[in-house]
């Protein structure tokens, strides 16, 4: 198999080829990083994102807090993680970083404040 | 069923006009429009020109009002504290077949009673307005036309009209008329029904359709499409001077307008269509607008547009104003034909059709305590620092700005919301203060605008409009 | 009225304008105000609730909020003081007028530093016929009412522009339940960052149409519908071709412009092409108690290179204010071929590393860039591939610095189009 990747682990958005058969035996080219090799191999076999979105807080004039996944999810499971988050309300006061949902959709990453308020 | 004397159907220049003029007495006045704002239609989209009447055709009625309106309009502004300028116009003639025309209009302008309308050698004309096309070969002048703030001018009549006890009920369409017996026994809305002895139809764009339900309407309103562009502020080539076109086979009347808000206004076109909603604007009409436009001003910034709007003025087959006191049904007073003089002439012939309707056996007693003026709506931006700091003493929301562009304050927000007559709407509020007039175009003041709104008038942000019946800013679910 | 002193003033709460605060306190700033007109810091990154700030200047991916939050901390740590609801109005010589409720505030300065960020450009500067409906947002107005506010715009949208707010506002909404028609661009390419097609295009299947614009709104209330049309290599539609989407929303994000009016008052010179000022290497205008950094000089691709280059402002603003930061002969920095601007526009001849920003003209592969001055070409960098999204640097060494002559000119030259 073959597959050309878009890297997104940084803005510089290299193009990484894929070829590979399994996981281990899978041949790279055309990253500048070597933060790139997983990412690139994670996209052809299991995709994942980072999610990132708002919840609504009470107690504050700001009326939604940003929040985000400590790690990346699958990317299969976006629209499940948006539909969970819009069913929290949260109230002030809110640290950056504060876990929101420990173990966030059984992913064993958490769903953190990104913003003190 | 809301009773009155005189009911007006529509809240534009005339309308306004009316109203005010009518509050005057001891009468009860309903004025009803469709909008959810005073301004109506046409009286909102236009170039805000107070002219004089000299080109107009000699002799009709409209020549006639405009040159009694013009005489009376700054007294009015003065009045009401609408702002406005003095910068007369220049007609530069680029054309040799223009010249002759332009000798034709200055005869005209002389029977028309406007002495100060005048050709002036190309020199003399670029001495004053250096920004023109170096190759005219003259140039007509005439020092007494006007550009006003026309939002303020058609809102600070109402709003006055209202303090002197007019009641305006807007968001309220007239659907239908029960006609008997030579008389309108009601005036069916989609707020209810409206009862008065006088119904008088200023109902501009849409005037024909009301002429019809009482079976008047002998006339057709052609809408005719105005396509403009706003220049921001700080374009490099501005004018001082209302540049207008003298007609010949090569030009269709595209102006350049300097206004009161330092905004220069550039057009319109004047195309005929079907639909009096049809407010697009086109690539065609764009493209030619600024052709014609930079023909007399080579210098002009095209990319320093803020927005192109569309005007829909309401042009009358057979030509001309009517204004009709019926016989078939006595009390229903028909206006129809007012066009683009429209804004100008609005305050002479309200004097006209009350004066009409005196004779007409309406008994007018004249009040006490009348209120003649009204004060407008402090404008931060235009204040010294000593006066900012003196407004922001006697109300600290003076000092919170929401239009970064235009330097508006929540206090004139506010204002502009809880004055009789007040806004409802982003775009009212936008034609009263200016909060999203700017650069921007509203991208940084519109989701606090819409907060404001929100708040003020009790009603969930998701209901707050841009303008109209369903123009709703935010998904509704 | 209130008059206020301090050493430097930054206009600003936003990532540039905390980054230069805390770099002039650093730097010797004895008083440093940063003059916010909002309720908290962190200007528009308070509303970039997406990841991807940081890689370069903290090592590690965060959120817009996070980012700014950190530099918050750092500036209060420092002992910044802060005027915040607080406008500023003009600059009057040496003196910044600004306002807030309780009045005006006249603050007399050593030195300003701008980083007011940037505005939108609107549909009127595209000149796109049609009605003007509700519904038509420029993309950071709906993101501002997204997470900030917590509304929803729309359910059917089409996007104007492929710039990165616009892409990332594809993400946004897709993941709220609206559905993104199309995402339409002018350009044969990319006006954003790849990483930004890949992951909020591609990832929720959402069609981008390069080489085509919207040539027509409908809707009298709210819009009803766009038309779209591909254009030919002159950027004209070709209208044979049009057809219209039925959709309920059309966002905006065509590009963004500095935000200097406040800089038009001080008559500081301009550039035409960046519409930011002209600046020296320490990011210095011609009025030289001014300096400029962030969006409100030249719109970045990335915060992180705001905050070191908004660093060098306010490092130089602080010396400037103590004296220390002496005028001397600059070069002209000229774009040359390939290249379409380059920040800074002049160059003081010392010698220290001189750091050059640029945007290339078109993108392609195999891109060689260089600095010359009239003796020849000083600094060669190759790449692999270079796109006008993306900010590129090249530093001039401090030796070839000191020693440069008559014009430097950044070229770009690529093996191949892109």
């Amino acid at each position: 198999m073959k597959n050309t990747i878009i890297c997104t682990v940084c803005p510089n958005g290299c193009e990484i080829e894929v070829n590979y058969t399994t996981r281990e035996d899978a041949v790279l080219t055309g990253y500048t990083c070597k933060r790139g090799i997983p990412y690139a191999i994670d996209e052809c076999f299991e995709p994942k994102r980072t999610f990132t979105s708002s919840v609504k807080i009470t107690g504050t004039d700001r009326r939604m807090l940003p929040v985000r996944t400590t790690g990346p999810i699958s990317k299969e499971l976006l629209m499940k993680a948006a539909d969970a988050v819009a069913a929290i309300t949260l109230e002030v006061p809110v640290k950056c970083g504060d876990v929101i949902v420990e173990n966030f959709l059984d992913t064993d990453v958490n769903l953190i404040a990104a913003m003190s308020l | 069923m809301i009773k009155s004397d005189v009911l007006i159907i529509g809240a534009g220049a005339v309308g306004c006009a009316l109203a005010r003029e009518l509050s005057k007495y001891n009468i009860k006045v309903t004025v009803v429009d469709k909008n959810d704002d005073v301004g109506g239609d046409a009286s909102k989209s236009n170039s805000g020109l107070f002219s004089t009447s000299a080109t107009m055709p000699v002799g009709t009625l409209e020549c006639k009002l405009r040159t009694i309106a013009h005489s009376m309009i700054l007294n009015i502004c003065n009045d009401l504290d609408v702002p406005y300028i003095e910068c007369g116009s220049i007609a530069p003639i680029l054309y040799p077949d223009q010249l002759e025309t332009a000798k034709g209009l200055t005869e005209r302008a002389f029977q028309n009673g406007v002495y100060d309308y005048e050709i002036l050698p190309a020199k003399d004309i670029l001495d004053m307005e250096p920004t023109l096309n170096p190759e005219i070969l003259g140039g007509i002048y005439s020092p007494r036309d006007r550009q006003a703030n026309q939002f303020i001018f058609v809102s600070a009549m109402a709003e006055n009209a209202a303090e002197n006890g007019v009641e305006f009920v807007l968001d309220c369409k007239v659907t239908g008329m029960d006609v008997a017996d030579g008389k309108i026994h009601a005036v069916h809305t989609t707020k209810g029904d409206f009862e008065a002895t006088w119904v008088i139809n200023a109902a501009g764009l849409h005037c024909d359709e009301i002429s019809d339900m009482v079976d008047e309407c002998d006339f057709k309103i052609n809408p005719r499409k105005g396509e403009f562009y706003v220049f921001s502020h700080d374009t490099p080539v501005k004018v001082s001077h209302i540049i207008s076109s003298v007609p010949s086979p090569k030009t269709r009347g595209v102006l350049v307008i300097p206004t009161v808000d330092n905004n220069m206004l550039v057009g319109p076109t004047a195309d005929d269509v079907e639909d009096k909603t049809d407010v697009k604007t086109t690539a065609a009409g764009l493209a030619s607008i600024k052709s014609q436009a930079l023909n007399m001003i080579p210098g002009l910034h095209f990319e320093d547009t803020i927005t192109q709007f569309v005007g829909v003025r309401p042009a009358r087959t057979p030509e001309g104003y009517d204004i009709r006191f019926s016989e078939k049904v006595p009390g229903f007073i028909g206006i129809s034909g007012v066009r683009s003089t429209g804004l100008t002439v609005s305050v002479g012939l309200a004097t006209y059709i009350v004066h009409g309707m005196k004779e007409h056996g309406l008994e007018l007693v004249r009040k006490e305590g009348w209120k003649r003026t009204r004060k407008g709506i402090a404008r931060f931006a235009e204040k010294t620092d000593a006066e900012k700091d003196a407004l922001i003493a006697a109300d600290p929301l003076y000092g919170k700005i929401i239009c970064r562009c235009e330097q508006v304050t929540e206090s004139e927000i506010l204002q502009a919301i809880h004055r009789p007559v007040g806004a409802k709407t982003l775009d009212a509020v936008k034609r009263r203060v200016r909060a999203g007039m700017g650069r921007c175009q509203s991208g940084f003041c519109g989701p606090h605008v819409i907060e404001i709104l929100a708040r003020e008038l009790g009603i969930p942000e998701e209901d707050v409009r841009k303008r109209g019946e369903k123009a709703f800013m935010l998904d509704k679910n | 009225m209130k008059d206020l002193n301090c050493s430097v003033v930054v206009v600003g709460g936003g990532p540039a304008g905390l980054a230069a605060a805390i770099s002039a306190k650093k730097n010797g700033a004895e008083k440093v105000i940063v003059i916010e007109r909002e309720n908290r810091l962190g200007g528009i990154l308070k509303q970039c609730i997406h990841a991807g700030f940081g890689l370069q200047y903290f090592g590690e991916e965060l959120t817009g909020p996070e980012y700014a939050e950190k530099f918050a901390v750092l500036a209060k740590e420092a002992g910044i003081e802060f005027l915040l609801d607080t406008t500023a109005l003009e600059i009057k010589e040496k003196t910044l007028v600004c306002v807030n409720t309780e009045g005006i505030i006249n603050i007399n300065f050593g030195a300003l530093v701008l980083a007011m960020g940037c505005r939108e450009r609107t549909r009127a500067n595209l000149v796109i016929p049609g009605s003007r409906p509700a519904g038509i947002y420029s993309a950071g107005t709906a993101q501002k009412l997204i997470n900030i506010f917590g509304h929803k715009v729309g359910k059917e949208v089409v996007i104007l522009g492929s710039g990165d707010i616009g892409m990332i506002m594809a993400r946004r909404l897709s993941l709220n339940g609206a559905k993104v028609k199309a995402v339409v661009e002018i350009m044969p390419y990319l006006a954003g960052l790849v990483r930004n097609k890949a992951q909020c295009l591609d990832d929720f299947n959402i069609p981008l149409l390069l080489s085509h614009t919207v040539v027509d709104i409908t809707g009298v209330d709210r819009v009803e519908s766009v038309t779209i049309a591909p254009v030919d290599e002159n950027r004209r539609p070709i209208m044979e071709k049009a057809e219209t989407i039925t959709c309920d929303t059309l966002l905006l994000s065509v590009g963004l412009i500095p935000e200097n009016e406040l800089t038009r008052s001080a008559n500081v010179e301009l550039s035409a092409i960046t519409k930011g000022a002209v600046v020296n290497q320490y990011k210095q205008t011609d009025k030289p108690y001014i300096f400029a950094c962030g969006n409100v000089l030249h719109v970045n691709d990335l915060v992180d290179h705001v905050s070191h280059e908004s660093e060098d402002a306010g490092k130089f603003a602080a010396l400037y204010a103590a004296g220390k930061l002496e005028a001397n002969t600059q070069l002209e920095v000229q774009p040359g071929e390939g290249v379409r601007y380059v920040c800074p526009q002049k160059m003081v001849c010392a010698e220290e590393n001189v750091d050059l920003y640029f945007r290339t003209a078109a993108p392609g592969r195999g891109t060689t860039l260089t600095i010359s001055d009239d003796t020849g070409v000083l600094v060669t960098k190759k790449l692999v591939r270079t796109t006008p999204g993306t900010i590129e640097k090249l530093t001039l060494p401090a030796d070839k610095a000191k020693n440069a002559t008559g014009k430097i000119v950044v070229r770009a030259e690529h093996k191949e189009e892109a």
